[in-house]
């Protein structure tokens, strides 16, 4: 028994952790993640006045590189940053749609184990093992009867 | 110089698939404000940056660019909606598949000077761009019950090209 009772204990740790972490995660993410527009850099679509060709519509998420940011600004007042500069330095920015959708998840995760674990220890505290007496006693006398 | 591109926005993320293989030929009449265009987009240089995903996109479940190797659009209808802003009526075939649809377009036009040719074009210039929406289970791509979570149904295409005279 005393085996499930640490499985109980760390699944509520584990889903508290999981719970939490995906809050603070999703919180900082958040708070740093811009609205960006990604421009393709275009000669000829400076002629009809756009700064190049979108590419996409406007997503929030995290260009740290500030060298990949453009002059003006976007669709929605977004940022515009540089396709091209994100593609030669291998630039793939995580969405803030992503981490949201991922910490989704765990946070469901987290919950059912934080349930499990509380479900667990309720279970087994309600249902205390015998003392020890008493189950030397029974395994004793378990082994006389059959005699 | 010239973009096709379609967006996906599922749960889990929004990804873009782009390329500038694109031919046509395009007329266009300043005067009456009509004109016509065919497009011819080289499917298997979509790209969506990630190497593996665009494997699949070609692959037969989806686009199928071994045996569909083009995606068209032909304009059958243009009407001057005012400004630069037109309502065009064409056949789009992706997959094989073709369908009639109607969108809005807008289309800019700048005749031949000094900035068009330092840009390098050598005659009158055209921009045409248009964005409409495109359900992908109407051209035979049904996405996988599996793969909901990561590619939309029905993906957002914007075109935006460049046509010159001469």
């Amino acid at each position: 028994m005393k085996i499930f009772r640490k499985v109980a204990w760390a699944a509520l740790v584990l889903g508290v952790l999981a719970v939490i972490g995906a809050w603070a995660a999703e919180s900082s993410y958040a708070g740093r993640a811009r609205l960006i527009q990604i421009v393709e850099p275009s000669e000829a679509a400076t002629l009809f006045g756009d700064a190049g060709n979108m590419v996409g519509t406007p997503q929030q998420m995290i260009v740290g590189d500030e060298k990949a940011v453009m002059p003006g600004k976007g669709p929605n007042g977004s940022v515009l940053v540089n396709s091209k500069y994100l593609r030669e330095h291998g630039i793939y920015p995580l969405q803030l749609q992503t981490v949201r959708y991922v910490a989704h998840w765990v946070r469901i995760l987290g919950f059912c184990a934080l349930v499990g674990g509380l479900v667990g220890l309720g279970a087994l505290r309600a249902k205390p093992l015998p003392p020890p007496e008493e189950q030397v006693e029974e395994s004793t006398m378990s082994k006389a009867e059959p005699g | 110089m010239q973009l096709v591109q379609f967006e996906s926005n599922a749960d889990f993320e929004i990804f873009t698939g782009r390329t500038d293989k694109v031919k046509g030929e395009a007329t266009f009449d300043p005067a009456k404000r009509t004109g016509s265009a065919k497009l011819i987009v080289d499917a298997a240089t979509l790209s969506t940056g990630i190497d593996t995903r665009d494997g699949h996109m070609r692959s037969p479940n989806w686009l199928d660019t071994a045996n569909y190797p083009n995606i068209a659009f032909e304009t059958t209808k243009v009407v001057h909606r005012g400004g630069d802003n037109y309502r065009v009526t064409g056949n789009i075939t992706i997959h094989g598949v073709t369908k009639s649809i109607t969108v809005d377009a807008t289309v800019k036009y700048v005749k031949a000077n000094a900035t068009t040719q330092q840009v390098g074009f050598k005659g009158d210039v055209l921009q045409i761009k248009t964005t409409f929406p495109v359900k992908l289970s109407d051209h035979g791509i049904n996405v996988p019950q599996n793969l909901v979570a990561k590619v939309a149904g029905t993906v957002k295409v914007s075109v935006t090209v460049y046509a010159q005279t001469g």
